[in-house]
């Protein structure tokens, strides 16, 4: 990036140092986008954790909720670090159960909500309008089911990506 | 026959549900959020109260009182029959008095998992229906 601006054909740079230039630029887009990346996904993963301390006890909604183990708090920093940088941040809460749903919420009549607890198993559904649905299947080895994926995408279509939220 | 609360044993379509809004995770700054509906695993029921959250410092002395949810800060409103059409139905105790539990939420032991899921699908409509409105 810092030589693209003196690699012209007239300033007698050599094609080496134009190369050299170009493989910079990317080099420098990779590392921003990298760093854009980890940093939402370390803001949800500290989101995340600050609702399982607030929910860490018996009891925390009043009703008689379970506490959000460290187990499940585990698996959803699982789920947070399997999720494609072309999906937007989602919001994360707590659950009666003591699971941890991940919502997007995208407007009023276009939901999509996915529970993790302390199996391998994600629970989840989606509204798009009159259309709805849900499943459960299975999240192994950092990889999102491609069933699940395309309803996300669907759903988040129009919400702005995760790297750029 | 009437209950102590003056109201009938049997909750009407048009009533207003509110469901007391106890996690500062469950809505955020526009809507209320599909987890403030699912139901409590201990009993398979949501706790509701018979109130239009009307005025609102009624519906906080609620809570707060006669529920006894210390940590209450707004409530999620929505007519019975939003519940109805999902296929859930009230079970009205009464205890405290304008309490209710929404039951018949889908439960499945062969699959536990895909049974949260289907509750998750009816947390999620009664979500986009529903009125926030938080206590001052």
């Amino acid at each position: 990036m810092a030589f693209s601006g003196y690699a012209t054909a007239q300033s007698g740079v050599s094609d080496e140092a134009v190369q050299l230039s170009d493989d910079f630029a990317r080099l420098h887009a990779h590392q921003e986008s990298a760093e854009s990346l980890f940093g939402q996904k370390s803001q949800l993963i500290s989101d995340l954790r600050a609702i399982a301390a607030d929910c860490a006890q018996d009891d925390w909604d009043d009703y008689g909720a379970k506490a959000v183990s460290n187990t499940v708090l585990l698996c959803a920093e699982a789920f947070i670090r399997a999720l494609p940088e072309s999906i937007s941040a989602p919001e994360i809460s707590a659950e009666p159960d003591g699971q941890v749903s991940f919502d997007w919420l995208p407007s009023r009549t276009r939901t999509f909500t996915l529970s993790v607890n302390s199996t391998n198993r994600l629970a989840y559904a989606w509204i798009d309008g009159a259309n709805r649905g849900n499943a459960a299947e299975v999240f192994e080895r950092g990889t999102l089911p491609s069933r699940l994926l395309n309803e996300l995408q669907h759903i988040t279509a129009d919400a702005p990506a995760l790297r750029t939220a | 026959m009437p209950l102590p609360s003056g109201l009938p044993e049997i909750v009407a379509n048009e009533e207003p549900i509110s469901r007391f809004l106890t996690s500062r995770n469950h809505y955020n700054t526009t809507v209320v959020k599909p987890s403030a509906f699912i139901p409590n695993p201990k009993d398979g029921c949501l706790s509701v109260a018979r109130h239009n959250a009307e005025p609102i410092e009624e519906s906080e002395r609620m809570a707060r009182e006669d529920f006894n949810l210390p940590k209450a800060s707004g409530v999620a409103q929505l007519a019975a029959l939003t519940f109805r059409k999902e296929g859930l139905d009230f079970r009205a105790d009464d205890t405290p008095q304008r309490h209710a539990d929404v039951i018949g939420w889908p439960w499945r032991e062969d699959d536990p998992e895909y049974g949260k899921s289907e509750r998750k699908l009816i947390a999620a409509a009664l979500a986009q229906q529903a009125q926030r409105l938080m206590y001052r």
